[in-house]
């Protein structure tokens, strides 16, 4: 199995699951903080979609793209509502997918520096941006779970 | 770069965030129901070593079907963060055992998750560690509930 082939797997794999719990979440639910520190998946999702966006324009143009700050940057990834919030995830994986598409595993095997100052392979940054979409898509499954919603809407299977 | 090492800087990656969470995380935060309703993380971090145990078990023996159900009843057993843990890190260990007893080439061949879905060993792997991230998210997310917005692993 190539890299490319596998990146694409677990792309689906990661957007089949994100897209089902937030198809299943209330505007309200979407929009609703837990207390304490928490953000509402109208951010924490908004980020998932835009670091996705970024891991694309990255690993295709490392010279020209700027180098982000690692972690949340909440007044910067508020989208307001669930809607906002989708369209920009759904933008994030049609951004990544059409980067892994055009790149072979030797351009996917190049190192590049992450953002938290890490040398890795460009498919590793891919992988930790998939898996941080799915690390807030937990986040949005325990807010589901703590207003009594036990469905995991993710394990039927594509 | 193969395939196979990709996964293993992956799965680095995720015990890497996972110990440095699991650190940064209380015996009494750990054994919090969030909510009264969601599950403890003594739980959930239990059963995201658990099911890598299980994928391992599967990439590494197809034809032997594993039946979840009786294998979870052991979770019921893992009262506490250390056990918790324990179980976490074994289940690292023999994901990373099952990726190195695996070819790039092998990571393709068609095989039945043991929950029914057929898929291949490299997608099944990636399950794994992509459930662990899952879980991971709902570990940090009990840390923001209790008012810690650090970053543990940066």
């Amino acid at each position: 199995m190539t890299v490319q082939k596998l990146l694409l797997d677990y792309l689906s794999q990661v957007e089949h699951m994100v897209t089902k719990e937030v198809e299943n979440s209330s505007d309200e639910l979407f929009e609703k903080s837990l207390g304490g520190a928490t953000r509402p998946a109208t951010n924490y999702m908004t980020e998932a979609g835009f670091f996705c966006s970024y891991a694309a324009r990255y690993i295709k143009d490392p010279i020209n793209t700027e180098l982000i700050n690692a972690g949340p940057q909440p007044d910067k990834t508020e989208a307001g509502t669930k809607r906002k919030s989708n369209i920009l995830l759904l933008k994030g994986f049609k951004d990544l997918r059409r980067a892994i598409e055009s790149m072979n595993d030797m351009e996917l095997g190049q190192t590049i520096t992450a953002p938290w100052g890490q040398v890795i392979t460009k498919s590793h940054l891919v992988i930790h941006a998939l898996g941080h979409a799915n690390y807030h898509n937990g986040q949005l499954a325990i807010t589901q779970l703590m207003e009594g919603d036990q469905n995991l809407y993710w394990i039927k299977q594509q | 770069m193969t395939t196979t090492s990709l996964m293993k800087d992956f799965l680095q990656e995720v015990e890497y965030l996972a110990n440095k969470d699991m650190d940064a995380t209380s015996e009494e935060d750990f054994a919090c129901c969030p909510g009264g309703k969601a599950r403890t993380a003594v739980n959930f971090m239990a059963e995201a070593g658990l099911f890598n145990t299980v994928v391992a078990e599967t990439v590494r023996n197809p034809e032997n079907k594993i039946d979840m159900q009786s294998r979870y009843t052991v979770l019921g057993d893992v009262k506490t963060k250390d056990q918790s843990r324990e179980m976490f890190t074994q289940g690292c260990r023999d994901l990373e055992s099952a990726i190195e007893a695996t070819a790039d080439e092998d990571l393709a061949t068609e095989i039945t998750a043991p929950w029914g879905m057929p898929t291949t060993k490299g997608k099944l792997l990636m399950w794994g560690l992509n459930h662990s991230m899952y879980h991971l998210g709902q570990l940090n997310q009990l840390q923001l509930i209790k008012g810690d917005e650090e970053v543990h692993w940066m």
